[in-house]
């Protein structure tokens, strides 16, 4: 059962246009993205890379609705995100988006699969289905067998695939992970990798932001993101400023 | 969804045990001072209503102001007559006589408050046997002095109650007069009424020994001072005519209205004293136990803030996740009634063991009030609420990356 309104053939998932964000710190105002366009549709993986402090996180944050941008336009499956409430935008961070990040953000108090069952909370599932659901996608990243297990007692990979879990139990549509691979060894950033590639085969559109060249591969589209801008997009269609893939040596 | 917050709430709670119970510590000081306070006044409430009710409501008693000895103020048997015949509603009128003396017992030589009474007066007072037996209409009559000891001055004197058959001998005035103890009696009367003697003669006393008026004579060689009436009205609604009326009669009879040396007190005057005092007690103690869960629910405001702070990139995650305003909220209200309201709880448990103590060390009858457990818990239900919404509202308002990237 997947959460897609009726008219998912037809409109992309994330449609953002001429986005600015500014940072003001005091005195400074800190322009990290200079109106950026991006388009991602249904089904969808999509690497988005660039040098550090270029601002990728920003945008992440902007498309899984964790910041405002200053100007520009965001429809996120259909809607216009400006114009809803704090609690539509509550909830559309939890139906619709599940989002990684690179330093696992589990709760330590809570055992693992508490922690998987959180979203399910917010979604008002009642705690024996929370249960049942969270087992289950422990199940599906190999982690079962240490549910009541709390997370300092895990290894980096398995936090991230307990954060996966997480983000994957409410049935996104959309997936986002801010360099998910970023605090692990090469290994188990592979093994992260092929989960992401997994549930993107089964219908979640995934953006994922990396530094990896070789992570990037996993993906059919790589974005590239330079000083607050997009400076190429493999798939042609976002880029700002042709295909300028000078930047690219810079890592 | 409050299930939730109940069980976020006590990890919360649990992941910090001597923290929360640090927090607790106002609350709980402040909640049971006031249970204690309510119930121990309570208690003594009890105590003095219970004494009203052993002595009847509708008696009183008539004193003077003055130094009654040598004086024209002193009350007489003809007084007595004019207030039995000419008061409405007076059913009995007792004259009380006072002088002291020293009794000589087998215990060694005391000093003692001698209270002379006819046979109106255990009528009136409704005095108790404690042992032996009270004074009989024979007594009243006979040639052989007969006395009865109030409890405590039994006590004190021979260590005992089982004191009848004692014989001790009265000496007043370089006269001498035997007398046999037939009894030992309490009185809720005499206990609260002494309280309007003339103090510098219950000082010097070390009991206070009930005597028959006749008898009284017999030692004294002379007529005994009647320093007070005792008055039993029909119902206690008359009292007040009863007192106002007799006053009026005798201060007429002395011709000494224009210095109104005679006072009427009844019980429920005693009591209303008593009472007002407690009340008094009550409500500046309830004041300072209300200032320490000011104090309490400061702290717990206090640390409530400390713990949003140290709790942002979980704040940060939940609304990442899903959370509204609303449900970080009430997460954090709800954690902070819970706080207090554990306080309460513990804090009315542990006032209700003091009250218990106290009552059990002061011979007074526990009383459990469930009101002022109510009341206290349920303050501390609102200082909960109260002081929580503040630290609630800076983590419901927080910005969802912003508490993320809090490192
Ligand atoms: N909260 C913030 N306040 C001020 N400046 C910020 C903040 N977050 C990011 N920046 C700045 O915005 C720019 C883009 O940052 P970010 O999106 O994190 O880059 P990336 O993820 O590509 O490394 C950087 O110059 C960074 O210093
Ligand atoms: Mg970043």
């Amino acid at each position: 059962m997947m959460n897609y309104p009726s008219n998912t053939t037809v409109s992309p998932l994330v449609q953002l246009t001429d986005c600015v964000k500014v940072y003001r710190t005091g005195q400074v105002h800190l322009k990290a993205l200079k109106g950026v366009d991006l388009t991602v549709h249904r089904g969808e993986m999509t690497a988005i890379m660039g040098p550090s402090g270029s601002g990728k996180s920003t945008l992440m944050h902007i498309v899984g609705l964790l910041d405002e941008m200053d100007e520009g336009q965001y429809i996120l499956n259909g809607r216009e995100v400006q114009s809803l409430t704090d609690n539509e935008q509550a909830q559309a961070r939890n139906a619709e988006i599940g989002f990684v990040f690179q330093s696992f953000n589990l709760l330590q108090s809570a055992n693992l699969r508490d922690n998987v069952a959180l979203p399910l909370i917010y979604a008002g599932v009642p705690v024996a289905e929370r249960r049942k659901r969270a087992e289950a996608m422990l199940e599906r990243v190999g982690l079962l067998p240490w549910a009541e297990h709390r997370p300092g007692e895990i290894s980096g990979g398995q936090k991230q695939r307990v954060a996966i879990a997480r983000a994957m139990i409410n049935r996104p549509s959309l997936l986002l992970a801010d360099e998910p691979t970023g605090n692990l060894d090469s290994k188990s950033g592979r093994e992260i990798m092929e989960l992401f590639v997994e549930l993107n085969k089964m219908g979640t559109t995934v953006i994922l932001i990396t530094h990896d060249q070789e992570i990037a591969t996993y993906t059919r589209r790589i974005l590239m993101i330079v000083d607050g801008l997009v400076v190429s997009d493999s798939d042609g269609v976002n880029a700002n400023v042709g295909t300028d893939l000078s930047a690219e040596g810079t890592f | 969804m409050f299930r939730e917050f109940l069980l976020m709430a006590r990890g919360a709670l649990r992941a910090n045990k001597m923290r929360s119970f640090l927090t607790m510590l106002g609350i709980i000081v402040g909640v049971s001072a006031v249970v204690t306070i309510l119930s121990v006044g309570q208690g003594a409430r009890n105590l003095i209503m219970e004494q009203f009710d052993t002595v009847g409501t509708a008696s009183s008693m008539i004193f003077s102001r003055t130094n009654i000895f040598n004086s024209s103020d002193a009350f007489t048997e003809e007084d007595l007559k004019m207030l039995r015949s000419r008061v409405p509603n007076l059913i009995r009128v007792a004259p009380m006589a006072s002088d002291t003396a020293q009794m000589r017992t087998t215990r060694g030589e005391h000093t003692v408050f001698l209270f002379g009474i006819d046979e109106n007066y255990d009528r009136i007072t409704m005095s108790e046997t404690v042992s032996g037996r009270l004074f009989t209409p024979r007594d009243f009559d006979s040639s052989m002095a007969r006395i009865v000891l109030s409890a405590d001055s039994a006590a004190r004197i021979f260590n005992s109650y089982n004191v009848d058959g004692e014989v001790v001998t009265l000496i007043h005035g370089g006269r001498y007069l035997n007398a046999t103890v037939v009894g030992v009696s309490r009185s809720g009367f005499q206990k609260t009424m002494t309280q309007a003697m003339p103090e510098e003669m219950l000082q010097q006393a070390a009991a206070i020994v009930y005597i028959p008026l006749n008898s009284m004579r017999q030692l004294l060689g002379s007529e005994p001072i009647i320093i007070s009436l005792a008055l039993l009205a029909e119902d206690v609604s008359d009292i007040d005519s009863v007192n106002r009326r007799s006053l009026e009669l005798l201060h007429e009879r002395h011709k000494n209205a224009d210095r109104e040396p005679y006072r009427a007190m009844s019980l429920t005057d005693v009591m209303e004293q008593a009472n007002t005092i407690i009340n008094i007690v009550t409500i500046f103690i309830v004041a300072v136990a209300a200032i320490s869960l000011l104090v309490g629910g400061i702290g717990v405001m206090n640390i409530m803030l400390v713990s949003v702070v140290e709790r942002t990139r979980e704040i940060g995650l939940r609304k990442a996740l899903g959370a509204t305003r609303r449900d970080i909220l009430n997460q954090f209200i709800i954690e902070s009634v819970i706080l207090t309201t554990l306080g309460g709880l513990i804090g009315a448990i542990v006032g209700v063991v003091i009250a218990n103590v106290i009552m059990y060390l002061t011979g007074l009858k526990p009383v459990f009030t469930p009101g002022s457990f109510l009341l206290a818990v349920g303050f501390s239900v609102s200082v909960g609420l109260f002081f929580g919404i503040r630290p609630a509202m800076t983590a419901a308002s927080l910005n969802p990356i912003d508490a993320l990237r809090n490192e």
